[in-house]
């Protein structure tokens, strides 16, 4: 006997209750929940609904369903950094190898076409902080733009914003550079390096973020996301 | 029923080999399949089980496809490339625990 749109919804409404807040974590236990009482109301058609997946929530595991949202976090989170790290890793192989070298020595050519260094650096420190602010516009863009909370998305929006931190640090550290600082080329070219890495993992997390993006829309194409 | 506990170590080549053999399966399936093949004795609990899926998800052994069933979605899991290489080789290393096993507790059969 298959189960109502209503009486799925109350499964729903049930699990979220109970902290399952994810659509792509939620559908597949719901489908779960739904999938035993259809074999219970089978052979009992008069069965309580409202108790019967209590029972169900009780038998799911000792730790209800905290055990598995912490794992399938987990699992999310440590699948986007490999992947993120697989995608950054690519920048130092050939044929990408390319893309880094280039974008290190235009930036290297353009370093030198200032007399005052220190008007370079004041360049790179506003493109991160253009970087800085998309991701955050993106944030509050994902955020608004679902009808549902996806695990897969807020985790690696998580990420996104780590990394925003992590460029707020940068520009912060390299603001305390002196003037002689400027004048050596050792420390502006480590500057520069360490601009060039920030920048390739941006892009690498970028990248995966918006690979999520896709296979959710795939998966769920009547959920906006 | 036997030692659940004895079975635990087991549930990701348990899941590896059930894809292996029927394409891709959903969660509730893969309960049902076992306890089907077990006759029982096997009963793989939903709270070991989801984990145990998103998990091998998530090492890339295992692609999930999302399909609309009456009025609800269903998740399937299935294999990947590299999955299945990995089912070969966990069950390889299940074929030689079971031979150490047999030797340990019953050698006299183990040598026959």
């Amino acid at each position: 006997m298959e189960l109502s749109k209503e009486q799925l919804l109350q499964i729903d409404n049930y699990i979220f209750s109970y902290g399952i807040k994810y659509y792509d974590v939620r559908t597949e236990v719901v489908d779960h929940f739904a999938n035993i009482l259809e074999t219970k109301l089978d052979k009992n058609p008069d069965l309580n609904l409202k108790r019967e997946i209590e029972n169900i929530h009780r038998n799911f595991s000792d730790r209800g369903f905290s055990k598995l949202l912490e794992e399938k976090t987990k699992a999310v989170q440590s699948k986007f950094y490999k992947n993120s790290l697989k995608h950054l890793i690519t920048f130092f192989k050939l044929p990408k190898i390319i893309v880094t070298v280039t974008l290190f020595y235009v930036l290297f050519l353009l370093m030198n076409l200032f007399d005052d260094k220190e008007n370079f650096f004041v360049s790179l420190y506003a493109v991160l902080l253009f970087i800085i602010v998309r991701i955050f516009y993106q944030y509050r863009k994902t955020k608004n733009n679902q009808k549902e909370s996806f695990l897969v998305l807020n985790k690696t929006n998580n990420f996104l914003q780590m990394l925003n931190f992590i460029f707020i640090c940068f520009n912060s550290i390299t603001n305390f550079r002196v003037e002689e600082s400027f004048l050596n080329p050792i420390h502006n070219n480590i500057h520069l390096g360490i601009f060039v890495l920030l920048l390739l993992f941006y892009w690498s997390g970028e990248s995966v973020f918006h690979q999520n993006k896709k296979l959710v829309k795939k998966q769920y194409p009547n959920v906006i996301v | 029923m036997g030692n659940q506990k004895l079975y635990k170590g087991s549930l990701q080549t348990i899941i590896l080999k059930l894809l292996e053999t029927n394409d891709k399966m959903y969660g509730y399936e893969i309960t049902q399949k076992v306890k089907e093949l077990t006759k029982g004795e096997l009963k793989i609990t939903e709270g070991a089980l989801y984990p145990a899926l998103h998990k091998l998800e998530a090492d890339g052994l295992l692609d999930v496809e999302v399909a609309k069933v009456g009025n609800r979605l269903r998740k399937y899991y299935k294999l990947t490339e590299s999955g299945t290489k990995e089912t070969a080789n966990k069950l390889d290393e299940m074929q030689e625990f079971l031979r150490t096993m047999q030797q340990l507790v019953n050698p006299k059969l183990s040598l026959e």
